[in-house]
């Protein structure tokens, strides 16, 4: 293990709770991520090997007509899901590895609970992970092999608890990935590259997928834990104490109507313009 | 009556401020009066209604230059207090970021740090906590919106009404004016303000005093006998000569200007952990702006400061912040004297140390790691910063805060051949001298290599930089920002010092040992950390150093 992930280590004992999952849909998924952060004060690292249906996922302020080709995704019948948690935009099917990590912040007092150390913590916890594979390191917000993108970042940070997930591309339809719009807000490092340039899909550099999943849930006694598995309804009856859900389905047909709109009252503040000119 | 006319004055005196484009103040010392004010939390909002409708959600442009009184309280209110900063919660410098949803409604209950909103930022949706128990009065922005300083008002109950301290540039006017009119004396006379008071008045607001006393509030009294300052020798500037937070905040600083040291071990003592600290009951890291757990330093022999220090490290080890405020911010932005030098201070008694190392650097324990002076002097920086723990600190980016870290993680300046690396050795109060001594060659080694990780150079609270490393004996050192202080000891030297007797010749071992500041700007000196502090900061380690079994004795 990187021996700067042994400088922020639980107190003996300290238990995480495993959730593997296989194929799940990834807007139950998050709506259960979401019920363990603010519904249990347990540890929890869940892990989900693909999701069934490809889809769109939004962070939770983003505007869907500017990162998304709306009719495009429509007319494919990708759906779209706004998660809870900051971050962009990425474009998930079965061959996405989603993992998520919620935290007490009182597990790990040596992470402080603000955006960039929780980063820098999971970048030392994947490091057992990747570095062995290649030039591993975050990069700005993302997981990187050099300067190629195969994980993105988003977080939830709330009184006492911390939530980091992300999603990384085992594989990637070209065409899928086309759906996202250029964001207007990129990291340097991008360097204004294609996103498909920029991206990496981890079959490239990773042999197995699933010595991969398993190396992701071993890192957790590698970073000091106990692990305890844990199951489905143990998440259930998270869900069901959740008051608050910030993941949801966006209505697709609302979300084109207001697209129209848009273009309408472009369309007429233009000939507007000309009728003044 | 004149409670009433007292209210309408002060709400004048505050737009007015306001409207002459001149900052809010920093809020008072949160003295919550639980029992006061039945303080419910919100039940967080349902979906539908905490989201914005789906599909898009409009962005709307900031609030321009939110004036905060709309209307008058009622007399049986409490002040309303402006929630401004809470991107400081963050932790990531920020200037904006974009509300997600509130917790709380317009004349809901907000609970002191509990949930306020929710922000969200590049990568991370934060829930902001409350600083203030008390009533939304007013929230000053939609979900969707662009937030930057100004969140909400909170109408605090049963606290004091003094809450409207003048501006900064009207406090160094004021220091101005004390400095103008103390002359060779200690103190400013304050005679003739007290010519102003009515004798008449009644001074019914609160517990204001009668005629022959001074008009000021129980914080603004608090302050001085904290300080042990006779407020009559303060000019007041407020109305009939009241004296307010910013008057008695400008007379310390003129008092600190003047005589550096002077006051400052008091205002060391009495840092702002009982100013800006939670109550007792406050959840345990529950937010960023205060702990449950204060910061005091350790009275040597004092059992019950080294219990509680211990209790309270045990709890919680996230750093405490403490806001700058009135004097300390002041202190911040203002240009001073003797801050400006690094302070130099040397050890003359360091033949304990060297024969202590020459016993052990055999040790198997080793296993063929070189013992340097290095691992002693880290551990006793790491007690010494526990009886001074402002000199572990971090300055803010937005510089209005100090963070007072609990966790000494101590950055060792390594020339290599890549460049100056300035690796950190986390929690050097939890680890043996051995352990450090296998901890900094592991960081050696990997700054040699150029191999340190992202963690290694990050996370540092303090640094010592052994310039004796290199052959040298005296240095400057350049602090390593955000930190705000830096060590730099040099080689140690054999020499001759006179014995007790003052005749004989000895040789003895000498290190220097020099301390510098963090300095803020090139035209600005910052003086977080005052001069007395960090000299007393290096006596206590001096003292370690001479003594080395008294790191047996404080050692946890």
């Amino acid at each position: 293990m990187a021996a700067a992930a042994a400088a922020a280590r639980p107190p003996p004992g300290t238990v995480v709770r495993l959730l593997r999952l296989t194929g799940f849909p990834i807007l139950a998924q998050l709506q259960i991520e979401e019920a363990l952060l603010r519904a249990t004060p347990d540890n929890w690292f869940v892990i989900n090997d693909g999701t069934p249906k490809p889809s769109v996922v939004l962070g939770v302020s983003g505007k869907p007509h500017e990162l998304v080709h709306l009719e495009a995704a429509a007319a494919r019948h990708v759906p779209l899901i706004k998660r809870f948690t900051g971050g962009g935009t990425v474009v998930v099917d079965g061959d996405t590895i989603f993992t998520a990590l919620i935290m007490q912040q009182q597990s790990l007092p040596g992470v402080e609970a603000y955006p960039r150390p929780v980063m820098q913590y999971t970048e030392d916890l994947y490091r057992s992970v990747f570095g062995s594979h290649g030039a591993f390191w975050l990069r700005e917000n993302d997981y990187c092999f050099g300067d190629r993108k195969f994980g993105g970042n988003a977080q939830a940070i709330t009184k006492d608890r911390w939530l980091h997930h992300t999603s990384l591309l085992w594989d990637f339809k070209r065409d899928r990935m086309a759906l996202l719009q250029q964001p207007a807000k990129q990291p340097a490092y991008r360097q204004g590259r294609h996103h498909l340039e920029f991206i990496l899909p981890l079959h490239e550099v990773l042999p197995c997928r699933r010595t991969l999943i398993d190396e992701l849930c071993g890192s957790l006694e590698t970073a000091g834990f106990v692990v305890r598995e844990a199951g489905l309804g143990d998440a259930e009856r998270a869900l069901a104490a959740n008051t608050l859900c910030g993941t949801r389905l966006l209505d697709m047909q609302q979300l084109l109507d207001g697209v129209g709109g848009r273009r309408q009252g472009e369309i007429g503040q233009q000939a507007t313009a000309a009728a003044v000119l | 009556m004149r409670r009433a006319a007292r209210l309408i004055r002060l709400l004048s005196e505050f737009v007015g401020s306001q409207e002459a484009g001149r900052s809010l103040p920093a809020p008072l010392s949160r003295h919550v009066a639980a029992s006061a004010c039945a303080a419910s939390q919100q039940a967080p909002s349902p979906c539908r209604s905490a989201w914005a409708t789906s599909g898009s959600v409009a962005r709307q442009t900031r609030s321009p230059g939110a004036r905060a009184f709309v209307t008058a309280p009622a007399l049986d209110e409490g002040p309303l207090r402006q929630f401004r900063q809470a991107l400081a919660q963050t932790g990531e410098g920020l200037k904006e970021a974009e509300l997600i949803r509130w917790c709380v409604e317009e004349g809901g209950q907000a609970v002191a740090f509990e949930p306020l909103c929710e922000l969200q930022f590049d990568k991370a949706a934060q829930e902001i906590s409350s600083p203030y128990t008390g009533t939304v009065k007013r929230l000053h922005h939609s979900p969707g919106d662009v937030v930057g300083d100004l969140l909400v008002d909170i109408e605090v109950c049963g606290e004091d009404m003094e809450l409207l301290s003048p501006p900064a540039e009207t406090s160094q006017e004021a220091a101005a004016a004390a400095t103008h009119h103390s002359g060779a004396a200690e103190h400013a006379p304050g005679t003739g303000r007290r010519q102003q008071l009515h004798p008449g008045t009644s001074g019914s607001i609160g517990e204001d005093e009668i005629a022959d006393r001074v008009l000021t509030s129980p914080a603004v009294r608090r302050i001085a006998r904290e300080n042990r300052i006779a407020l009559e020798k303060v000019v007041g500037s407020g109305p009939d000569g009241r004296v307010t937070k910013g008057d008695i905040l400008a007379y310390l600083d003129a008092l600190n200007a003047a005589g550096p040291g002077t006051i400052a071990e008091d205002l060391a003592q009495a840092v702002p952990t009982t100013e800006e600290a939670t109550v007792s009951d406050m959840p345990l890291a529950g937010a960023h702006i205060a702990q449950a757990a204060p910061h005091r330093p350790l009275q040597p022999g004092c059992a019950e400061s080294a219990a509680a220090a211990k209790a309270a490290a045990a709890l919680v080890m996230a750093p405490l912040v403490v806001p700058l405020r009135g004097y300390r911010k002041a202190m911040v932005k203002s240009m001073t004297i003797a801050g400006q030098v690094p302070h130099f201070h040397y050890c003359d008694e360091m033949d304990a140390l060297v024969e202590l190392r020459q016993r052990l650097k055999a040790d198997h324990a080793l296993q063929g790691t070189k013992l340097t002076y290095m691992p002693f002097f880290l551990k006793a920086a790491a007690l010494a910063l526990r009886e001074y723990p402002a000199v572990n600190s971090s300055l803010s980016p937005d510089q209005t805060s100090l963070l007072q870290h609990a966790r000494c993680n101590l950055g060792v300046a390594m020339a290599t051949p890549h460049g100056l690396a300035v690796p950190n050795i986390k929690d050097v109060q939890d680890k043996t001298v051995l352990q450090l001594a296998g901890e900094l060659r592991r960081l050696q080694e990997a700054a040699a290599a150029n191999r340190l990780a992202t963690a290694d150079v990050t996370g540092g609270t303090f640094s010592i930089s052994n310039i004796g490393a290199i052959g040298g004996t005296y240095a400057t050192p350049l602090v390593n920002p955000p930190e705000v202080a830096i060590m730099a000891v040099g080689s140690i030297q054999r020499l001759p010092r006179f014995a007790a007797d003052g005749k004989t010749v000895v040789p003895a071992s000498i290190i220097n040992l020099s301390l510098a500041l963090l300095r803020v700007s090139p035209t600005m000196r910052c003086r977080v950390v005052d001069g007395a502090t960090l000299a007393s900061f290096a006596r206590a380690w001096r003292h370690y150093i001479e003594s080395p079994g008294m790191l047996l004795l404080h050692m946890k």
